[in-house]
């Protein structure tokens, strides 16, 4: 449904998509990546908002830049957090479905159902302006489906939504992906993604890193070692004992602070399965105990420069 | 279905308070200017169409329409675009001119009604709520200065002051001639005077002819009441017009005048439109459309069209509305020195050749505006992610 084709797209001197090429389908598709990587701009060209500078972009076999009969069967709810304050949820949804082409005998009672389905009824007339995140949130993505698109791009969805409003959304957007819409959903947290979706693309600094499977990602992931910091008073016995774990793959004591520790691991799973158990059994004292691989950023960098 | 919801959302957006309240504010003012010069100042007796006409042009037409249509015309996309919104819209199977369309005509409908309320409220407070017609018949306070226009009667070279000398009774043509110049008139000699005025304006058919009337600039409204051969009532109305007309500094006008209202409410949407259409044409090319705007309207516009003489004044919008929506010079005041410098120019331009402008710059802005906001894209570069 939704086809890219070496598409690049510069901001003046600053690359927003890099020479990507893919193929989107039915189902949820998730787009994965740090701050930065380029996923926003990507949903920018496929809902026809900005032209790519070189390379093609296909939705529905049309080319997607200001054209109406796209529009017509696409919804999309954008990251940014503004919308019309001074207008309640309903009159917003309202106004939007009936600019989406939705007849004026159906409005009325689309409009009521979509705001059940993003669990708004009973804020629905309250003014936009009063809104948390969470419920702005939900008002968009309830403008988004107003015109049961075919296909749906969401930028962020589960931004500033509380876990209820997660589980909620996340439950909502497999439904319509059951259905065979296709739904695209970016993201910047792993964990967020394996809850809706095993199919992601995989973006950095503009570039589509992987497409395909989260498992075969993960695993792709997993193959680079992982680091663990840990500070104790008692590092050096701590270095000793977690060499002998069959996960770990290597221990470095830091050569400035002697009770500064790094250990690498391909299983980092199973290493923080374990991990707890040691500590309590030596009763060892751990002060800090962070991993700098824990946020996306660095395990990109290692699937570019590894 | 969508137009006219795209329409009534535009206007309600137009229409917000925090709008409303400026222009409102912006409106009533020369109303007030009006009326506070009215009774602040008691003793000169006030003249509806001087008051009208200057601050009709200088305040709603130079000032309020253009600074509104700045303000509606670039804020129509603007204000969408520093909020974001415009995304919204942007991605909704509606063609981008048509959503620009709408919120044209809702812009035009924004500064139209605005300054259509200022410009009523204007004439009511120069003209009031006057009854159509005024009595023909002249009193003692209708004279701005009585002793000026004794002497003027006296003069012997102008025509309209023989005539009326002439038709004097012998007694008080004695009376003027032996009047010492230094004194105040008499309450009686004034009565007299006043009195013998009225008789003959009441019925005199030949006070006016154009040739005795050829050193006196005549009011249009003075012209209209000669067109048709006027009699009875009509005719005293007509005849006091050319008296007040050939005494200018003397006698208070208040039958020669014409309140122009009903053309200024005219011409005003059109000025609405082509003003609106230019800023639309900025806020789809420029982010900082509204300094643009400001700069253009009061940098360029009204400095170009009123002072600098020659072909410049081709170059302004003003002058071409200005055309379409003549004041009248008035002989009894100096002219401004907008006014000057208009007189100073040797350029004319014909009605035709106005109503023709202006609607080329509505149509040429508003496609070109139409055409922008078609292929250019409204997305912040600062959130690329």
């Amino acid at each position: 449904m939704i086809q890219l084709n070496r598409v690049s797209r510069w901001y003046g001197q600053v690359i927003g998509v890099n020479d990507v090429s893919c193929l989107i389908d039915r189902g949820i598709t998730a787009l994965l990546g740090p701050n930065g990587a380029g996923k926003s701009t990507m949903m920018k060209l496929i809902t026809g908002q900005i032209r790519p500078t070189t390379g093609q972009i296909t939705v529905f076999g049309e080319r997607p830049f200001a054209n109406t009969r796209v529009f017509k069967r696409l919804g999309y709810c954008p990251e940014i957090e503004n919308s019309y304050d001074d207008m309640s949820g309903r009159e917003v949804v309202t106004m939007l479905g009936a600019f989406s082409g939705i007849p004026r005998d159906r409005l009325k009672s689309r409009v009521a159902e979509v705001i059940e389905m993003v669990g708004m009824t009973a804020n629905a007339d309250r003014k936009v302006g009063g809104y948390s995140k969470g419920m702005r949130q939900r008002i968009k993505i309830a403008q988004g489906i107003v015109h049961d698109p075919e296909i749906l791009i969401l930028d962020e969805p589960l931004n500033g939504l509380d876990p209820v409003g997660r589980r909620d959304v996340t439950l909502l957007l497999h439904e319509l992906g059951s259905q065979g819409k296709c739904v695209v959903v970016s993201s910047h947290i792993l964990y967020e993604v394996e809850m809706m979706t095993r199919n992601i693309l995989l973006m950095n600094k503009g570039r589509l890193l992987a497409q395909g499977d989260i498992y075969a990602i993960r695993s792709l992931i997993d193959r680079h070692p992982h680091r663990i910091a840990i500070e104790s008073p008692q590092a050096r016995q701590l270095a000793k004992r977690l060499l002998d774990l069959p996960c770990v793959l290597s221990v470095k004591l830091d050569a400035s602070d002697s009770r500064l520790l790094e250990l690498e691991t391909r299983q980092p799973d199973q290493f923080y399965a374990q991990f707890p158990e040691i500590v309590l059994e030596e009763r060892f004292r751990v002060i800090r105990f962070e991993s700098p691989d824990n946020n996306l950023e660095s395990v990109f960098s290692y699937l570019v420069n590894g | 279905m969508s137009d006219i919801y795209l329409l009534r959302v535009a206007l309600k957006d137009m229409f917000s308070l925090r709008r409303m309240l400026v222009a409102m504010l912006l409106a009533v003012f020369p109303a007030a200017l009006a009326l506070l010069v009215r009774f602040a100042a008691r003793r000169v007796p006030f003249e509806a169409q001087p008051a009208y006409e200057t601050m009709m042009e200088l305040f709603v037409f130079s000032f309020l329409l253009v600074i509104l249509s700045v303000v509606f015309g670039t804020g129509v996309v603007n204000q969408e675009i520093s909020d974001k919104t415009i995304v919204y819209l942007l991605t909704r199977p509606i063609p981008r001119w048509r959503i620009l369309l709408m919120k044209y005509i809702a812009a035009v409908i924004a500064v139209t009604l605005s300054v259509w309320i200022s410009a009523s409220l204007l004439a009511l407070a120069t003209y009031g709520l006057q009854k159509t017609e005024v009595s023909a018949t002249l009193r003692p306070r209708d004279f701005k200065d009585f002793n000026r226009f004794a002497q003027k009667i006296n003069a012997p070279e102008d025509p309209v002051a023989v005539y009326i000398r002439q038709n004097l009774d012998e007694s008080l043509q004695q009376k003027l001639i032996e009047h010492d110049v230094s004194k105040p008139w008499s309450r009686e000699v004034r009565q007299e005077l006043i009195a013998s005025l009225n008789q003959m304006l009441k019925t005199d058919e030949n006070f006016y002819t154009p040739e005795r009337f050829e050193q006196v600039k005549l009011s249009e409204a003075t012209r209209q009441r000669f067109a048709v051969k006027p009699t009875g009532s009509a005719l005293a109305l007509a005849n006091r017009a050319a008296l007040e007309d050939a005494f200018p500094k003397e006698i208070v006008r208040k039958v020669a005048t014409k309140m122009r209202l009903a053309r200024d409410l005219l011409i005003l949407p059109v000025g609405a439109l082509a003003y609106t259409a230019l800023f639309l044409l900025l806020a789809t090319m420029f982010r900082w459309a509204l300094f643009l705007g400001l700069m253009f309207s009061f940098g360029y516009e009204s400095w170009v069209s009123t002072l600098i003489p020659g072909y410049f004044k081709l170059l302004s919008l003003m002058s071409y509305l200005k055309v379409l929506a003549p004041r009248d010079r008035l002989e009894d005041r100096p002219p401004s020195p907008a006014q000057m410098a208009g007189l100073l120019s040797e350029v004319t331009i014909q009605p035709w050749a106005a109503w023709t402008v202006l609607f080329s710059v509505i149509a040429v802005a508003l496609l070109f505006a139409m055409f922008i906001f078609s292929v250019r894209e409204y997305v912040p570069r600062d959130d690329a992610g």
